[in-house]
């Protein structure tokens, strides 16, 4: 019973805040405008719109399996080593999820551009006169943009479940002697797998309705269903069509997610857990040593788009000087939308932090409930309850817009709603974390402590939560990443003194200047500081007394 | 059991996140709240002397990119979050006029706007600034390749200029679209070689397309590190770069491409919304907007002309050129056809 | 009444039961073992008493309680469970100290308890340690320790030495009964493991299916098997099954698979011709040359004829497998030099009051007590 009350309040948030609007707007969409459900028919039978459908499906395909190639050996990397400076390699390593596209478009061009680093090494060595890399506006951009994006979610989710799996495991596979290979598919693999597929069902709902990076490093050849959406939204108005194209997106999201609960449900194992100092440990072998090092060069590589960006915001006419930097904190030209440095980046994380704890609750509760053996409906409700990341971002701000706007609840030019839309996306990253933690955590652990004679809450307190700390803090990670990161509906429903980092930057590279662009450059880099420094110090937060959980 | 627990701290969360953020924004009596695209910029000196003027706050809402703040208004019709709406454009006009969103207003300060700049007959929208969008080329590329800027469309079609023109996708930018419909009243819709041919042989030519105007500027456009010398950009961006350059310069970096009919004169405009809760004050700060303090205000801001006649430009604004015919192409027929070129042009160069 | 008493409790799991009307009752400072195949409800019946489930059907009360209402919590039970269920994110100390800690008990009060615990354990010197550090023995003694902290009042032990080596288990079993005699704690220990259950129990309880098939101590099982089950759980490796072919002042006589074998009836009435089964303690059949002298009364010996069919050391004795009839003997003997080998045709003489013949209870559970082994 209670774990139904648990269901209740995501569910609640659901209803209101997502099947709400979005029925607003549908509504608005067939039920008022004229054509009815035509544009079904009109969508289903056009031959372009079945193309999107094919080639979103695809490139999504191609980005997770990409992206789980990028990620896997890095969460390898922090779930079973130690080394030096890996807290903050493993900060740095999730701030490609927050960065705006367009920035990380320019660090791409910095870096595989015509006369960006690659090319300009390998003309030098080979003595080309043609660039070799011609990545720009091709599939492959948009597939390496897709795993520099996503990889984290799989070096996270994956690399703190796989931290708590004691090593022995593997050791015992090994000492009946399977080789490395071997022990990994058979043993390592089949334990990892609800966190892989968590990483997965995320990365592939991602990249379903990638927009950012498909507008602006894809090129107009490459809209996906969520480019269309927002054409026929933004500048055709043609509600009718664009909401059916969004249902049909929605469709076919639920019906990925449902399998994928499913899926998972039937290869969740409880584990012999370990607390992570126990698992990781220092190279000693030479072996070891080289594969860490290549590894963390991996890594480094992965990074560098970022490292290109730092350069550029750093470089000036007169060397490498602050001076980009210097000029966020002075209005120069009196703008009425300036606002001074600090301001921005305290409205960032007031947004974050805000949408971190309502994303950590939901999505815990969500968890919970699903979690539990034998529930009836679960994956169904889990699948529903990931919809928020399947649906169009312009529909939905728009439902927003039409649902929230009488009083009492005129959320319209509150900066609720933007903290509700950044939970909407969020929240399901809580989920992912949490769930492959909680259906790991043996039953008896709350059965022993209820025995001992303690309450449920006390026994979620002292047993459940220290140990499901370590999936929380990467929920919690995600959360704040996604509201640091998020500007397309920050754009349409922030106000100018609620101004956010994304948004700052969006504004200052809408005009053209290289004052603009170094500023837009500084402030990128600012952010990934910020953001970085926010995960390291979560990174270090331990729950009192328990140890690596 | 747990669940308990995190039901009561959501409850709680909840309230917390909703009194922390939940400031009301209307406020009958002397609070204006302007919706804009998220290009709209302005000094807040001018924004104070308005407040101080007529005992009122003034609120500015920016709303998404011109499309979307648009159709965000237009679907907020009759029940607006603002009394004003700022960046309604020549090529958005006609929706904007048949959704019937705005009320008619005459201001007195029509009379400094030459007559080339009226939107609306029935005065709906007040034009507020004009700008053109048109070619910009990177002097220094052009220079160092021995190239000269082209002084035709039809020469864009050549193979010296194959792979060096990026353009904005009109289905998903301003300046994309105005682009096209300068290419439309450049070639024309029915001749031997109409607008369509002369895109097809641009895209046999490797044009590049970009889906917005900061992706074609920062990341295709040479003096950024691009691979094209040739950007679809607006004739105040030389100014503009003049003006941003990190150091003192003689001359702008980037130069514009004027010659006939291949620039197009985009008109931003303001209306009152239908539903106003301040109309009174909305309609005092359309008649502000004509005065000489806001025009003059707005141009190193955002780099588009003052509509009023009488206003004088910064003097980097020499950068910022006219060509002497744009284009040639009413809002009712954009209204009508603009739909139809945009899906014209997606089939030609996309599919 | 006992101190425990379950009473007539019913538990449904899906489509089929996993308890059937089951009773069984504990005394104070009894050890109660509960004996049967994986899967037979044992597990179950521990949750239920412990308040982690409830019953479908049925009552159970302790120290004249109800427990119907009570939750878990409150029940002042002690649970040691299979996997251990040891806290991996505390040290030794914490998890020994949990309960305690739920008890609110005085900060003194639960660090003196700790140290005696761990002291009875053996482990006083390991508060600090984390549990992934303990060696699996050690691992086990903490879960002991944790579970009898609280001072339960009774205690529930679910396989708690299942997963160790058989050395080590058969060291800390007696450990175990040493610590939980020395407490005079009240405890129901589920164990599969027959020689287990007999290191262990005061009474044990053998269930199978769902179903308390009898209980009583181990001796009163070992002599008076009711079913072929009982029998093979407790270890009786001769069960065969026969009807009544008559008596005398000295036996019962029951035709069986290996022929006409005399016994001593074990109370109750068995009809004539009604289905008996016949318990033969290995240890007193004697395996000889093939005689022709047929046993006389006063020898109150019955001679079979066969053949062995195998012979094999088990724990310093020889074990003789001879085929007689349609069935099969098992002797136990002194390794001698004269013990028949594989294939020599033998005489086995059975003597009358080494055969304990009961009336059959039921039929075809045969296999269950096979996979008992």
């Amino acid at each position: 019973m209670t774990a139904r009350l648990a269901l209740l309040a995501p569910l609640a948030y659901l209803a209101i805040f997502f099947l709400y609007p979005l029925g607003a707007i549908f509504e608005r969409a067939f039920i008022q405008g004229e054509g009815g459900f035509a544009g079904f028919g009109t969508i289903l039978g056009d031959s372009y719109y079945l193309g999107r459908i094919w080639f979103t499906t695809w490139q999504a395909a191609a980005s997770t399996a990409l992206t789980l190639a990028v990620g896997l050996p890095m969460a390898y990397l922090f779930a079973r080593h130690d080394f030096p400076g890996k807290s903050v390699l493993k900060a740095v390593s999730t701030v490609p999820f927050i960065m705006p596209t367009i920035v990380v478009a320019m660090g791409f061009v910095a870096l595989l551009g015509r006369e960006g680093l690659a090319n300009t090494v390998l003309m030098a060595v080979f003595g080309l006169d043609d660039p070799v890399i011609r990545l720009a506006n091709s599939i492959w951009i948009i597939l390496l943009a897709h795993a520099f994006y996503n990889y984290a979610i799989f070096v996270r989710i994956v690399s703190a479940f796989w931290s708590n799996v004691a090593p022995q495991l593997e050791e015992s596979a090994a000492m009946l002697g399977a080789g490395r290979v071997r022990t990994f598919w058979h043993v390592t693999l089949p334990v990892l797998l609800p966190a892989i597929a968590s990483s997965a069902a995320l990365t592939f709902t991602f990249c379903f309705t990638s927009f950012g990076v498909v507008l602006v490093l894809g090129g107009p050849q490459f809209a996906t269903l969520e480019v269309a959406v927002y054409e026929l939204t933004a500048k055709l108005l043609r509600l009718e069509l664009a909401s059916a194209l969004a249902i049909i997106q929605m469709v076919f999201t639920y019906l990925f997610l449902l399998v994928y609960t499913r899926l998972q449900q039937s290869t969740s194992v409880q584990i012999n857990l370990a607390p992570q100092e126990a698992t990781a440990r220092r190279p000693k072998r030479a072996s070891d040593m080289v594969l860490v090092a290549a590894m963390i060069a991996m890594l480094l590589v992965v990074l560098s788009p970022l490292w290109a960006l730092v350069e550029r915001a750093l470089s000036t006419s007169d060397g490498y000087s602050l001076r980009y930097f210097g000029s966020l904190f002075e209005n120069v030209r009196g703008d009425v939308f300036y606002l001074p440095l600090p301001s921005i980046i305290s409205n960032s994380l007031e947004f974050a932090v805000l949408t971190t704890a309502i994303a950590l609750t939901v999505g815990a509760a969500a968890a919970y409930y699903i979690s539990r053996p034998g529930r009836r409906g679960a994956s169904i409700a889990d699948a529903l309850l990931m919809m928020p990341l399947g649906v169009s971002a312009v529909i939905m701000g728009f439902g927003f817009l039409v649902a929230f706007n009488r009083d009492p609840v005129d959320l319209r030019a509150t900066s609720t709603i933007l903290v509700i839309a950044h939970t909407l996306v969020a929240y399901p990253f809580v989920i992912r974390s949490v769930l492959p933690a909680m259906r790991g955590m043996p039953q008896q652990f709350r059965e022993a402590a209820s025995v001992m004679g303690a309450s449920p809450v006390r026994a979620f307190y002292h047993v459940e939560l220290p140990i499901l700390t370590p999936a929380l803090i990467v929920g919690a990670t995600f959360a704040f990443a996604v509201s640091m990161g998020e500007f397309g509906a920050s754009l349409l429903l922030v106000r100018p003194e609620s101004t956010t980092m994304p948004v700052a930057i969006y504004r200052m590279i809408a005009q053209p200047g290289a004052e603009n662009l170094g500023r837009a450059l500084a402030m990128s880099t600012v952010l990934m500081l910020v953001v970085a420094a926010v995960f390291a110090g979560i990174e270090r937060f331990r729950y009192r007394n328990a140890g690596g959980f | 059991m747990a669940g308990r627990l995190a039901v009561l701290a959501l409850a709680l969360f909840s309230l917390v996140a909703l009194a922390a953020c939940g400031e009301e924004l209307v406020d009958e009596n002397n609070e204006l709240v302007i919706m804009s695209h998220d290009s709209f910029n302005i000094g807040e000196d001018a924004i104070a002397a308005f407040e101080a003027a007529n005992d009122a706050t003034v609120v500015l809402l920016p709303a998404g990119d011109t499309g979307l703040a648009l159709n965000r208004a237009i679907l907020e019709k009759g029940n607006p979050s603002a009394d004003l709406f700022y960046g309604v454009d020549n090529t958005y006009l006609g929706r904007a006029l048949d959704e019937g969103i705005f009320q008619e207003y005459e201001s007195p300060n029509l009379e400094f706007v030459p007559e080339q700049f009226r939107m609306d007959p029935s005065n709906r929208v007040t034009p507020i600034d004009y700008g053109y969008v048109n070619l910009n080329y990177d002097k220094a590329y052009l220079e160092e390749n021995g190239l000269q800027p082209p002084t035709s469309l039809e020469e864009l079609t050549q193979e010296g200029w194959r792979g060096k023109l990026v353009v904005e996708n009109p289905a998903t930018s301003s300046p994309g679209l105005a682009f096209l419909i300068a290419t439309v009243s450049y070639f024309g819709e029915d001749d031997d070689y109409d607008y369509l041919d002369f895109w097809a042989d641009l895209r046999a030519n490797d044009v590049a397309i970009t889906d917005g105007w900061s992706d074609a500027y920062y990341t295709n456009f040479t003096k950024y590190g691009g691979d094209q010398p040739l950007v679809v950009s607006y004739a105040t961006s030389p100014a503009a770069e003049f003006f941003f350059s990190e150091t003192p310069l003689e001359d702008a970096p980037t130069g514009n491409i004027l010659f006939d009919r291949s620039v197009f004169l985009q008109i931003e405009g303001m209306g009152v919304l239908e539903g106003a809760d301040s109309p009174v004050l909305a309609r005092k700060f359309i008649d502000f907007a004509l005065e000489l303090q806001f025009q003059e205000d707005f141009p190193d801001k955002m780099f588009v002309y003052p509509v009023n006649r009488n206003a004088t430009l910064p003097d980097f604004w020499r950068f910022a050129e006219e060509p002497a015919v744009p284009a040639d192409i009413g809002p009712d027929e954009i209204g009508e056809k603009r739909e139809a070129w945009i899906e014209a042009w997606t089939r030609v160069m996309l599919r | 009444m006992a101190l425990l008493e379950v009473s007539n409790v019913t538990k449904r799991f899906g489509d089929g039961f996993s308890l059937k009307r089951v009773s069984l009752s504990a005394e104070r400072g009894d050890i109660v073992c509960l004996l049967g195949p994986s899967g037979c409800g044992k597990t179950t019946l521990l949750r239920l008493i412990a308040g982690l489930e409830s019953p479908d059907d049925g009552t159970i009360t302790f120290d004249g309680r109800d427990l119907d209402r009570v939750p878990s919590r409150d029940r002042g039970f002690g649970l040691m469970f299979q996997d251990l269920a040891l806290f991996p994110h505390m040290d030794v100390s914490g998890n020994v100290s949990f309960g305690l800690r739920m008890q609110r008990r005085a900060q003194e009060e639960v660090s003196a308890r700790v140290n005696t615990l761990l002291r009875l354990v053996g482990l006083e010197d390991f508060r600090q340690r984390k549990i992934h550090e303990l060696s699996g023995g050690e691992r086990q003694r903490v879960a002991l320790a944790r579970s009898l902290a609280g001072e339960p009042r009774l205690l529930m032990l679910d396989e708690p030495l299942g997963a160790l080596d058989r050395a080590l288990r058969e060291t800390l079993q007696a450990q175990v009964r040493a610590i939980l005699k020395a407490l005079g704690q009240t405890a129901i220990y589920v164990t599969h493991d027959r020689d287990e259950a007999y290191a262990m129990a005061d009474t044990m309880v053998i269930m199978e299916g769902g179903e308390v098939v009898q209980a009583g101590t181990p001796e009163e099982l070992y002599n008076a098997p009711r079913s072929e089950m009982v029998a093979r759980s407790m270890g009786i490796r001769n069960v065969l099954r026969g009807q009544r072919a008559g008596e005398d002042e000295h036996a019962t006589h029951l035709l069986t698979e290996v022929g006409l074998v005399a016994g001593v009836l074990q109370g109750g009435d068995l009809r004539p011709a009604g289905d008996a089964l016949a318990f033969v303690d290995e240890r007193r059949i004697e395996v000889g040359a093939r005689t022709q002298a047929s046993a006389s009364a006063t020898q109150r010996v019955t001679l079979v004829d066969g053949t062995v069919e195998s012979r094999r050391f088990h724990s310093g004795e020889l074990e003789v497998v001879v085929r007689a009839g349609t069935g099969r003997l098992t002797c136990v003997t002194k390794p001698t030099d004269d013990v028949p080998a594989a294939g020599d045709e033998v005489t086995v003489a059975i003597p009358f009051d080494a055969v304990r013949i009961v009336a059959a209870e039921r039929e075809g559970i045969t296999s269950a007590a096979d996979a008992l082994g």
